[in-house]
């Protein structure tokens, strides 16, 4: 495998890690409504839970310490990290969808993710501070090439793209996403109507975790560390903005949002020329351009690049019909 | 009123009282509703109407006194809860859901959706009932003559049309009683008339039974069966609309200091 093949094949990796990542963020926020300003801390959780999966035993004097340490093969870590991210999500959604109401929310999700950023790092009992995780086994990584092993893992990330997305996909088409769209739209109507609210929030909270813990747990399958560094809770802002610029509300609009943001705009960006020697000056200039983009898209563009389409039923058919024949009286306010 | 009486009252209200900060809002109200009714509950502004409807629907929660509903006591029970048992509620300012189709709007409202359920959502299977639900939804569509409308966001639609599809919408959860605050508000005035000959069709074919806050006297004379007074949080009155006019203690209420 050439240098532009393996560059190619570790862009999808990315490209499809990203997009899970985006779809799980999209079913919180753009299907459901929940701002979840916390959500890179769903990813840290699987991804934690998935390296600790895979790797062997903690070793008792070292620099690397973790909790569990099961060696357990490819799927049964990544099945475990989800799981995990899942229970956690539950619980989190637990603590804030009882207690606080849709616009305090991400005040308290921020709040949570800071506060647990802050921990992690100071005690390294818990997650070993700031080293986090090393050298965590990819799926079959001793016994590949790298070249097929690169290979494999972009099938890997492939595949589990394709069934996020097919749960989602036909989530989001079924009442129960058109329930969540109504506790979106307006939570109270939609108890007047005899909705559940908790129950509908937890249940989308709880779809956004599993892929939240899917990406997290391939990402570090993937890299072989987990380090705080990676999980600020500013990324959750990037995963945001990849939501709002594809299209909220459904899977495809995240797909697209996320090859846009993370592909076309930061991917592409590492194209620019260094402006004068300023190495430090890219990421800024990042954030800045997607930050006007994203204002861009609210002003002008609100429901995104692919805004979320009308539901659709066979009873078009019908309607199309009476449409001329029947008198058409309409009350006016 | 002739039709329930004997027979147990479908919503009992014992004692109501609610408060916010200092204001006495709804301050000891008590009073029954029979099945078949078409009850108006009418009361200068500031009388508590809506504070009443929101402690008997569940939006308000931390009230006094006892709320029995077709023989269950709902006493504090949630919104959602309340709406469960088949007391319905519609609000003063039509709520639609503004970013789904009038047609989506009124398939939400049905009750007991498998298709709501995770694993059902997931394997399908409730495709059957979604079309039992789609036929439902369409005759509504047609008594409203909304079915141009149907594949318009409800964000779309005029004040009008958002009540209707609001009350649409409430009648689709199949309810044995509506709570109606002020149906008219937002009707154009050609167009109440059509509204008041629907609730009353509800009313004398379905027999559904509607309690019905409302300022336009008017409309509560023709659609209503007898009407509550309310007056700075008590009931000072039930009676025919007729007789209420005549009625010194309305009469002060309304007109006196």
């Amino acid at each position: 495998m050439g240098q532009v093949e393996f560059y190619i094949v570790t862009l999808v990796i990315l490209a499809s890690i990203n997009a899970i990542n985006v779809i799980g963020l999209n079913v919180q926020f753009g299907t459901a409504g929940l701002l979840n300003l916390a959500y890179i801390i769903l990813l840290a959780i699987g991804a934690y839970a998935t390296g600790v999966a895979a790797l062997p035993p903690s070793p008792s004097h070292g620099y690397v310490t973790y909790i569990g340490g099961f060696s357990w093969p490819f799927p049964w870590d990544l099945l475990f990290g989800m799981a995990v991210t899942v229970a956690c999500g539950a619980v989190l959604g637990i603590i804030v969808f009882t207690r606080v109401s849709v616009w305090y929310l991400a005040v308290t999700l921020t709040a949570i993710g800071y506060a647990l950023l802050t921990v992690i790092n100071d005690e390294p009992r818990l997650f070993n501070g700031y080293v986090g995780l090393l050298n965590v086994p990819g799926p079959w990584e001793s016994q590949l090439s790298q070249a097929d092993y690169q290979l494999v893992f972009c099938a890997i990330s492939l595949i589990c793209l394709g069934l996020i997305f097919l749960l989602t996909w036909r989530l989001e088409r079924s009442p129960l996403g058109r329930a969540w769209r109504a506790i979106r739209e307006d939570e109270t109507a939609a108890m007047a109507l005899g909705k559940n609210p908790l129950l509908l929030k937890l249940l989308a909270f709880s779809v956004g975790s599993l892929a939240a813990g899917m990406a997290g747990g391939l990402t570090v399958l993937y890299l072989g560390s987990w380090n705080t560094e990676a999980w600020q809770p500013n990324e959750t802002f990037l995963v945001l903005a990849a939501v709002i610029v594809g299209g909220r509300g459904w899977t495809v609009g995240g797909v697209v949002g996320s090859l846009v943001t993370y592909d076309l705009l930061i991917e592409g960006s590492k194209y620019l020329p260094v402006i004068g020697g300023h190495l430090a000056l890219l990421p800024t200039i990042q954030t800045m351009f997607l930050g006007l983009i994203v204002m861009a898209m609210l002003w002008w563009r609100p429901w995104g690049l692919l805004p979320e389409p009308k539901e659709r039923h066979r009873l078009w058919a019908w309607l199309k019909e009476p449409r001329g024949s029947h008198p058409t009286v309409t009350l006016d306010g | 009123m002739a039709s329930g009486a004997g027979a147990a009252p479908l919503l009992r209200v014992e004692a109501l009282a609610h408060a916010f900060g200092g204001v006495q809002a709804v301050n000891g109200v008590t009073f029954e509703v029979h099945r078949g009714e078409f009850l108006g509950l009418i009361g200068p502004n500031g009388a508590g109407k809506s504070t009443l409807l929101d402690c008997l629907s569940g939006q308000i929660r931390d009230y006094r006194g006892r709320v029995v509903f077709d023989g269950q006591d709902v006493s504090r029970w949630p919104l959602f809860r309340v709406a469960r048992t088949g007391l319905v509620r519609s609000y003063q300012v039509s709520r639609v859901f503004d970013r789904l189709t009038v047609l989506s709007n009124l398939l939400t409202a049905p009750p007991r959706q498998r298709g709501e359920r995770l694993p059902w959502a997931l394997l399908g299977g409730w495709r059957a009932q979604e079309r039992h639900h789609l036929e439902l939804a369409q005759a509504a569509l047609m008594d409203f003559e909304l079915t141009p409308l149907a594949r318009t966001y409800a964000s779309e639609v005029s004040g009008g049309q958002r009540r209707l599809v609001e009350l649409s919408r409430a009648l689709l959860t199949g309810p044995k009683m509506l709570l109606l605050d002020e149906p008219f508000a937002g009707v154009s005035p050609a167009n109440r008339r059509r509204l008041g000959d629907w609730l009353l069709r509800l009313n004398q074919e379905a027999g559904l039974t509607i309690l019905m806050v409302e300022h336009r006297l008017e409309q509560v004379e023709r659609l209503c069966s007898s009407a509550l007074v309310m007056a700075a949080g008590r009931v000072i009155a039930r009676d025919s609309m007729a007789n209420l006019r005549r009625n010194p203690r309305v009469i002060e209420a309304y007109f006196g200091g």
